[in-house]
């Protein structure tokens, strides 16, 4: 027999299970399902079994994606992590107008991907982009930023730290605020260094955030779209064909919706091998 | 604890009321009243959502028994997307008049369409419009054609006329070898400074197979004397000396720098650092509004190569209408598209959008003469309309183009590899697509 209160309490959470049953596991589950038939959204369902798997396997577009999204976190990954830690590091530090830079670090990451990525687009250009003016005043050739294929990821991966580094800089800063001061204080009767303090306190002490974002980090590496989509397209010669933008390509512009979810569940495996790799050698008890 | 209760009874009942209003809402406009009630979709072009309003108000005071409700296309990425997806949900309209002819043959494939052929006079009155050869390029593999083809938008070279002045040109480029010459004399470093800022053309860089559709495709339409990528709607049309010809010259042109490889931002045409660009009639409006004082444009055809000959093709970038097989009064939406593509209507899509109707004898005809007295270079587009190609009717279309796309940034843009090996490539994905299809 369910009490009034056990029914009312029911009710409260409804929503949240309403939610996620429509929004999280009926698009999962009818992902599932798509991968192993052929569907232009339009149209029935075709059962096409294991050949979306096998396609997939053969795709050299696929793997180049993937390629380039590993490409992008290599760049990306370590420049974000260590520059927000340097950030936050100096911000932690007693420093005038603390309060403006905090802010003035954070604003990228609020302001719209799509207006950013506009903005970065005009700064790249090659021809006519300031990027390029400024180096031409100091008698530097212009860089190819996003038209060589070479140079195309790199630059995506330097406008993607600018745009989400204030985050990550929240992240550490709030760590850097947790760690107790007495720990400094019994180093410093111990005569340690500054460099001793930060690699033996500091650096353990916010092991856990630290965890945190790179976790955040590497998943918002791979989830990269706006920036190739907005600024080449995937191109030059799909040197920036990201693996996300693959499956939307593959979803909206050809309409093949049953090899995108392929795509989407192959990707969403590698991104849990890497995030447990990483875990792995990165995660200490504090 | 009965607070709550109370406020759970009365949310429950607004939840349960704002649901049904909702999902009310959705469904179709209900016509138990004996009024047929048509939804139509038109595109959220500004111009043509006033000549919708215009035709929708003239037709329903018209037609008291059947009454059109106008909403502009949904916003979206794209009119593809967007219609596609309405499909799916059951939320399309009975009719649209932004159906790209791209993804016809696949919403015919899902039979979302209603076929012309299945009313009376669907074909005869079609054909009576439409010149017969560009009818023909609307027609689905199965024989049937699924769309109203309406509008069209040929493209030309438009031309900065105050560089063509300045260097000395007195003619407009009609073949390649002019086209390279024309390009040798504008391009290149103008104010000293040693750095490139002025191009003959301005190729997007960006590596979508939309792109293209301004720049290979109108240059292989004109090329092959109107040919498009397939033959038949199924089989690679592109695996020719027409395509390496024209890899060789966007290479050569990017090679030389006459195409900056370089995004832009900002109408660099009309700022005077490009010469020319291939655009359609939508451009002379945009073109007036903007330019600056003192500035000077013409339109000119697509160069073709130095020893063509024949009729001078162009990608027409056409517009169909679509019913959708969802419509309960098809034959009433029918009725109301044959109103829309009226000779009426057509001076008025003129008028108003600056757009022409895919319609035989458009410059000959009386009601249009006066129009095109006025807006001559409007005359030099209508001109073109029945040498317009399109798309053709395959649902794998846009992988073959992206095949393309992808060979055309490696083979012209970069320069990494020589035309051939392009081309074998292109052909090769190409076929795997069409193979995969089933197509």
């Amino acid at each position: 027999m369910v009490s009034r209160e056990q029914r009312a309490g029911h009710l409260l959470v409804a929503p949240y299970y309403i939610f996620f049953a429509l929004f999280v596991a009926y698009p999962l589950i009818f992902s599932f399902v798509l991968v192993f038939h052929r569907w232009s959204i339009v149209g029935p369902l075709e059962w096409v079994g294991l050949s979306n798997f096998i396609e997939l396997g053969g795709d050299p577009l696929f793997w180049k994606s993937i390629g380039n999204t590993l490409i992008f976190l290599i760049i990306h990954v370590p420049l974000q992590v260590s520059f927000a830690l340097v950030l936050a590091a100096i911000l932690n530090s007693k420093i005038p107008a603390q309060g403006v830079f905090r802010a003035a670090f954070f604003l990228p990451v609020v302001v719209s991907g799509v207006a950013v990525t506009i903005l970065w687009k005009q700064m790249f250009s090659t021809n006519l982009g300031i990027l390029n003016q400024l180096l031409y005043e100091f008698g530097i050739d212009p860089v190819p930023w996003v038209t060589d294929p070479s140079w195309a990821m790199p630059s995506i991966a330097m406008m993607a730290t600018w745009k989400n580094i204030g985050l990550y800089v929240v992240l550490f800063l709030a760590g850097l605020q947790g760690i107790p001061r007495h720990l400094y204080e019994a180093a410093d009767i111990d005569g340690a260094s500054t460099v001793q303090k930060f690699f033996h306190i500091t650096i353990p002490a916010i092991n856990p955030v630290f965890v945190v974002v790179l976790i955040l980090s590497t998943l918002g590496g791979f989830s990269l779209f706006i920036e190739p989509y907005v600024i080449t397209g995937g191109g030059p010669m799909n040197s920036t064909l990201s693996g996300v933008l693959y499956i939307y390509r593959q979803a909206f512009s050809f309409f093949r919706m049953g090899y995108a979810a392929t795509i989407g569940f192959a990707l969403a495996f590698i991104v849990m091998t890497v995030v447990i790799i990483q875990r792995r050698f990165v995660e200490r008890e504090v | 604890m009965e607070l709550l209760k109370k406020l759970m009874q009365n949310n429950t009942v607004c939840f349960l009321s704002f649901t049904v209003i909702f999902l009310l809402s959705c469904g179709k406009v209900s016509d138990t009243d004996g009024i047929v009630r048509l939804t139509y979709w038109s595109s959220t072009n500004p111009y043509e959502i006033e000549l919708a309003e215009e035709l929708v108000s003239e037709w329903n005071s018209a037609h008291p028994d059947t009454q059109v409700i106008l909403q502009p296309l949904p916003e979206g990425r794209s009119g593809e997307e967007v219609l596609i997806i309405a499909a799916a949900g059951g939320t399309a309209p009975d009719i649209c008049s932004n159906v790209p002819p791209v993804i016809v043959p696949l919403l015919a494939k899902g039979h979302v369409l209603v076929p012309v052929d299945s009313f009376d006079d669907g074909r005869d009155y079609l054909a009576q419009r439409i010149p017969e050869d560009l009818l023909h390029t609307f027609v689905a593999a199965d024989g049937k054609l699924y769309q109203i083809p309406w509008k069209g938008n040929p493209v030309m070279v438009q031309y900065n006329m105050g560089i063509l002045k300045e260097v000395g040109y007195d003619h407009l480029p009609a073949t390649w070898s002019e086209w390279a010459e024309l390009a040798e004399l504008v391009s290149g470093d103008t104010d000293g400074d040693g750095r490139d800022d002025r191009w003959m053309g301005d190729i997007n860089i960006i590596s979508e197979w939309r792109q293209r559709l301004f720049d290979f495709y109108p240059f292989f339409i004109a090329a092959s004397g109107g040919q498009t990528i397939l033959k038949n709607n199924c089989e690679i049309n592109f695996d020719n000396q027409v395509t390496l010809d024209i890899f060789a010259f966007f290479a050569r042109g990017f090679q030389e720098g006459w195409y900056a490889n370089s995004t832009f931002i900002g109408d660099q045409f009309l700022r005077g650092h490009i010469t020319a660009h291939i655009t359609g009639p939508w451009n002379i409006s945009h073109t007036e509004r903007f330019k600056p004082a003192g500035f000077e444009y013409a339109f000119g055809p697509i160069p073709v190569p130095d020893d063509f000959k024949g009729d001078y093709y162009t990608f027409g970038d056409p517009k169909s209408i679509g019913i959708f097989s969802t419509a309960k009064h098809p034959e009433a939406a029918w009725n109301f598209v044959k109103f829309l593509i009226s000779r009426q209507a057509d001076l008025r899509l003129l008028e108003i959008c600056a757009q022409l109707p895919l319609r035989k004898n458009l410059l000959p005809d009386s009601l249009y003469i006066p129009y095109f007295r006025e807006n001559p270079m409007m005359g030099q587009f209508a001109e073109l309309v029945p040498y317009t190609r399109g798309f053709d009717q395959n649902p794998a279309l846009q992988e073959v183009f992206d095949a393309i796309n992808e060979q055309f940034d490696a083979v012209c843009i970069q320069r990494r590899r020589d035309p051939q090996q392009g081309l074998s490539r292109a052909v090769k994905r190409s076929a795997n697509v069409l193979k995969a299809r089933g197509l």
